[in-house]
């Protein structure tokens, strides 16, 4: 068993075991590479940017610099929720083409920090061709748990952002 | 938090007003703690804003990248794409133009006495690099080669000619291994002891006894020096090497464009006065050292070039040759290709392939017969024409007989050199053959003169500064701007207006002062003059003149003029379209200038000024004059514009920025494409600067380009639209007024148009554009702001309200989300949320799109 995962973390190239961040989305837990997150912040007032994709909450100011905020919900496709005073940003670095880009991502909850061995990490099952889940690093089990653990660089390639907007040209 | 902020204020790098800027803020922000203020919110802000700022300051501060950039320095390995992006920061009094300092002066003590200064910690790294040396893995070696010929250059520019021989000499011998670690640690300690006695008469002088001092007991003998020195061909391998550290490189890029612009700006001068002295002077100079950086860098086709052209100029400093106009050509032929190889170095750093052009070998061949294209006879110093041996005899260093059988043994056919001969068979001194033949070199070749070269700082002036990373500049000015943001926040405070205390708000009003005083200070530090772009145009001018046949004189006023960096940057490409057009179809030929009474000579006049908070460039030319009646045939016959509508001279002009409208009868390969100008509009526009056309027919036209003063900074109108705040920079709008219903006639499937004042101009709602339905009912009143669309037609932006207008601080909108269209960029407001600034040609661009 533990011979093929580490077969299988070579194969994603990544080695996966580590700590992650989880945090919640709707009714599913989801974990985040600790050494991606720069920080957490409050929610703030985000001012709208017209014309890009829907998951594109907009722009806020963090300490006078001017980031992108994604709203993780939309993002995945799960409903629009009212924001609570449970809902924070997630900033994360992620990297795009040898840069570093920060970003922050809009959740519902932040859970813990928690160390995942590599023995708790399976892979993504397969989900027949139509979904995508090139962005997920692998299942990681705790307990009863099952988390889905982000591969944020590809959830929110800055190449995808970039080019949605293009594709948002058509009036609203 | 004082405590750094005080340590900001005495760190010696940090630029010096910027110093007491900082003291002074310190001192409001202490007496604002120490108050009985009641905003710990906004003032613990202000006081992370300053924290940040001191961090920049430091970052700022202990830069080790000085003029003379030490290899062994962490910084000096910044990637190759950082190789523009450096920034000499004055050391002093940012805002005056420090006085310019005349290289040429050897009683200038000022410049002596820094460079004493510099030494003195130099000569110890020097020291360190000499000792690692020895271990013999190539450690130190750069070092110690870089620092000697730094060190020749400077003493030739100081005019401590006996220093820079002996430089020279040492690095001569070191270059052959004829030196070794002694000998090196003689000279630093004879450079040392010197040293505080250098700006005094004796202190000049290099005695016989000194160089002995540095040269006794070398390792080896001197023969393969002399051999070295007459080896003075060329290698015929052109294949560049890379086995140096790449920081060399990067430096090389930066410094060896400083050269080629001296020599071009040098070269046109000598067009005009071919004997003027110190442009045969500067050209040669910088040949030299172009030749010596590549040499050392083994970029062979560099060196060769240089090699070449630094001969011919060589002769004509010495007034053995005349410069002519196919000299000069040549030459700048010679200077474009030296431009070519720098660029295709910093592509090659870049990582992409670069294979020199073949026409390197054509260009020096010319160079060589330019040489010889010479009709004087050549006029040989007496001394360098006599063989060494002569000399040797003549000083009294080699008996008469020794020599001859010195020559014998030669002419047996024993290939080795004369002096080598002398030394192994007659036991010669090394030292007197290596010295005899140095000077003899000198005097006869052009290989090293009494060196001028001034290999570490730029081109002329010489004015002390420090190397600052672009980025790191942009961060201190970034960081100003938040200080000044939670500045303005404290100020808007509700609690604090609410405590009316009037003593607290005082020094806020002071702390907020000073504030702004240094974000000035520090928007300075990007400033960078325009000169170099002036020059390229001379050297356009120049060309273009020729090839059209055309007689042109071009003036050129206000090259000090400072502007952003960036905007120095992009300017340039609008401004060659702009000469072109002037010289090409605004000047007349000869021919046509005299039938119309003027003289046969045209004039282009480039003019750069301050007016207002904004820069001015002025292209004037005394031409022919816009042909208003053809332009507007022209935009008419291509739909551009209606035949029945009266319109002004002004909107006739601007109408050349259309794209594809050329009246120009035939196009030649300098313009008439019609492509170009709407380009220098576009680009104009991008850096927030607007073209002004006045043109007099048969008298000439002058092109005026407006350009804000920083790039960092907008004047901003913030606007309401719906819910939302946006700004629209104020220089975009036209005018203003209030919206009234019973104007606004809306025309099927086009929208709605309104009558301003008989024109008809069309309205876009600012929200609509931005998918946010309008809330704007008729009859509630929005506000119209009249901006202009990218062809110059006027266009109403239709907003709910104006709210104030504010300067603020441009922010990219983070790499994340890449180009927004309709949006320019970012700004925080006072309330610390953010606000976008609209980009009025995109946003009228998004809206007739959508029609």
């Amino acid at each position: 068993m533990a011979e093929t995962m580490a077969k299988d973390a070579t194969k994603t190239g990544k080695a996966r075991a580590g700590k992650y961040l989880t945090f919640k989305l709707e009714s599913e837990e989801f974990g985040l590479e600790i050494l991606k997150v720069q920080e957490i912040i409050q929610m703030q007032s985000i001012t709208r940017v017209p014309r890009t994709p829907p998951f594109v909450r907009g722009v806020i100011n963090l300490r006078g610099k001017v980031i992108p905020v994604v709203d993780l919900r939309l993002k995945f496709a799960m409903d629009h929720a009212e924001d609570t005073e449970r809902t924070c940003i997630v900033v994360v670095q992620i990297r795009n083409e040898n840069s570093v880009v920060v970003m922050g991502t809009i959740i519902d909850e932040v859970r813990e920090v928690l160390d995942i061995p590599e023995a708790s990490i399976e892979d993504t099952p397969s989900f027949g061709t139509s979904i995508d889940t090139e962005f997920i690093l692998g299942m990681g089990k705790i307990g009863q748990n099952v988390k889905i653990l982000l591969d944020i660089d590809k959830v929110l390639s800055a190449q995808e952002l970039s080019s949605v907007t293009a594709a948002a040209d058509a009036p609203a | 938090m004082l405590a750094p902020l005080a340590a900001i204020a005495s760190e010696i790098a940090a630029p010096a007003a910027m110093r007491t800027m900082a003291k002074r803020l310190g001192g409001s922000v202490q007496s604002m703690v120490d108050g009985e203020s009641s905003m710990d919110d906004g003032v613990v802000r202000l006081a992370q804003g300053v924290d940040k700022l001191q961090h920049s300051f430091e970052s700022i501060g202990p830069n080790p990248l000085l003029d003379v950039p030490l290899p062994e320095s962490d910084e000096s390995e910044s990637p190759a794409s950082d190789g523009d992006n450096m920034f000499d920061v004055p050391l002093d009094s940012i805002p005056e133009h420090p006085e310019p300092i005349s290289v040429h002066d050897p009683e200038d003590l000022d410049l002596l006495k820094r460079f004493i200064d510099r030494q003195k910690g130099e000569l110890e790294e020097f020291e360190v690099a000499v000792i690692e040396r020895e271990k013999g893995d190539g450690t130190g070696d750069d070092h110690v080669k870089r620092y000697l010929h730094t060190l020749k250059g400077e003493f030739g520019v100081l005019d401590l000619a006996e220093w820079a021989e002996l430089i020279h000499a040492v690095e001569s011998l070191l270059e052959t291994g004829g030196i070794g670690t002694e000998g090196l640690l003689r000279l630093k300690d004879l450079i040392e002891e010197r040293l505080p006695s250098m700006n005094s008469r004796h202190g000049r002088i290099v005695s016989p006894e000194d160089v002995a001092r540095v040269l006794e007991r070398k390792e080896r003998p001197a023969p393969e020096v002399a051999q070295a020195i007459a080896d003075e061909a060329p290698s015929e391998e052109p294949v560049s090497s890379f086995g140096l550290d790449t920081s060399f490189l990067v430096d090389f890029i930066a410094e060896g464009g400083d050269h080629i612009r001296v020599i071009e700006k040098s070269l046109l001068k000598l067009e005009v006065t071919p004997t003027d002295e110190e442009s045969l002077n500067l050209v040669f100079r910088s040949c030299h050292t172009l030749k010596g950086l590549a040499g050392f860098l083994e970029l062979k086709e560099i060196q060769r070039l240089a090699h070449a052209a630094e001969n011919l100029m060589d002769r004509a400093r010495n007034k053995q040759i005349v410069l002519r106009p196919q000299h000069v050509d040549v030459l700048l032929e010679t200077t474009d290709m030296f431009r070519g190889l720098v660029d295709g170095l910093e592509k090659m750093l870049g990582g992409e392939a670069y294979t020199p052009p073949r026409e390197i070998e054509d260009v020096i061949a010319k160079l060589r017969e330019s040489d010889s294209l010479d009709p004087l006879p050549k006029l040989q110093p007496t001394e360098a024409a006599k063989p060494m041996g002569e000399i040797l005899v003549e000083r009294g260093l080699v008996e008469q007989d020794v020599l001859d059988q010195a020559l014998q043994t030669q002419k047996a056919g024993d290939t080795r050199p004369l002096g080598e001969i002398l030394i192994e068979t007659q036991g010669v001194n090394p030292r007197d053959v290596a010295q005899v033949l140095g000077q003899k070199v000198e005097a006869s070749r052009p290989q090293p003169p009494p060196p001028p070269a001034q290999a570490s700082s730029g081109a002329m002036a010489v004015e002390e500064s420090v190397r600052v990373p672009v980025q790191r500049l942009d961060m201190l000015i970034d960081t100003i701007g938040e200080a000044v943001i939670a500045q303005s926040m404290v100020w808007a405070d509700p609690a604090f207006k609410a405590a009316g205390d009037l003593s607290t708000e005082k020094k806020i009003a002071q702390a907020s002062l000073i504030l702004r005083q240094i974000q000035e200070l520090s928007m300075s530090l990007r400033m960078v003059s325009i000169r170099s772009t002036f020059q390229k145009m001379a050297r356009l001018v120049r060309d273009l003149a020729r090839k059209l046949d055309k007689q042109i004189e071009l003036d050129m006023e206000g090259e000090d003029t400072e502007l952003d960096k960036t905007v120095v940057e992009n300017i340039g490409d609008p401004l060659i379209h702009m000469v072109r057009n002037s010289v090409d179809h605004g000047i007349e030929t000869p021919a046509e200038r005299r039938a119309a009474g003027k003289p046969p000579e045209g004039r282009v006049r480039l003019r750069a000024y301050h007016k207002a908070g904004s820069v001015f460039i002025e292209i004037e030319d005394d031409g022919k004059g816009l042909d208003k009646d053809a332009i507007l045939k022209k935009a008419i016959a291509s739909g551009k514009a209606r035949a029945e509508q009266a319109y002004t001279d002004q909107e006739i002009y601007q109408m050349v920025f259309l794209p594809g409208l050329s009246t120009a009868k035939a196009v030649t390969d300098v313009s008439g494409r019609g492509v170009g100008m709407d380009v220098v509009k576009k680009n104009i526009e991008a850096l927030r600067g607007m073209v002004e056309i006045r043109s007099e027919k048969g008298k000439g036209t002058c092109f005026t380009i407006r350009l804000p003063l920083t790039l960092a900074i907008i004047q901003g109108m913030v606007v309401r639209a719906n819910d939302e705040r946006y700004i629209v920079p104020t220089l975009s709008i036209l005018s203003t007024l209030r919206l009234e219903s019973q104007e606004i006639q809306s025309v099927v499937g086009k929208g709605e148009i309104l009558n301003l004042r008989g024109e008809l101009i069309r309205l876009i709602r600012l929200d609509s554009v931005f998918g946010k339905n309008t809330i704007v009912d008729e009859g509630s009143g929005g506000v119209v702001l009249v901006v202009e669309d990218m062809v110059g037609r006027k266009v109403g932006l239709v907003v709910d309200q104006i709210l104030e207008q504010q300067q603020v601080v441009i922010k990219r909108l983070g790499a994340g989300i890449g180009d927004v269209p309709g949006v320019s960029g970012g700004a925080i407001m006072n309330d610390g949320s953010v606000s976008l600034i609209l980009d009025v040609g995109g946003v009228v661009k998004i809206a007739s799109e959508s029609n």
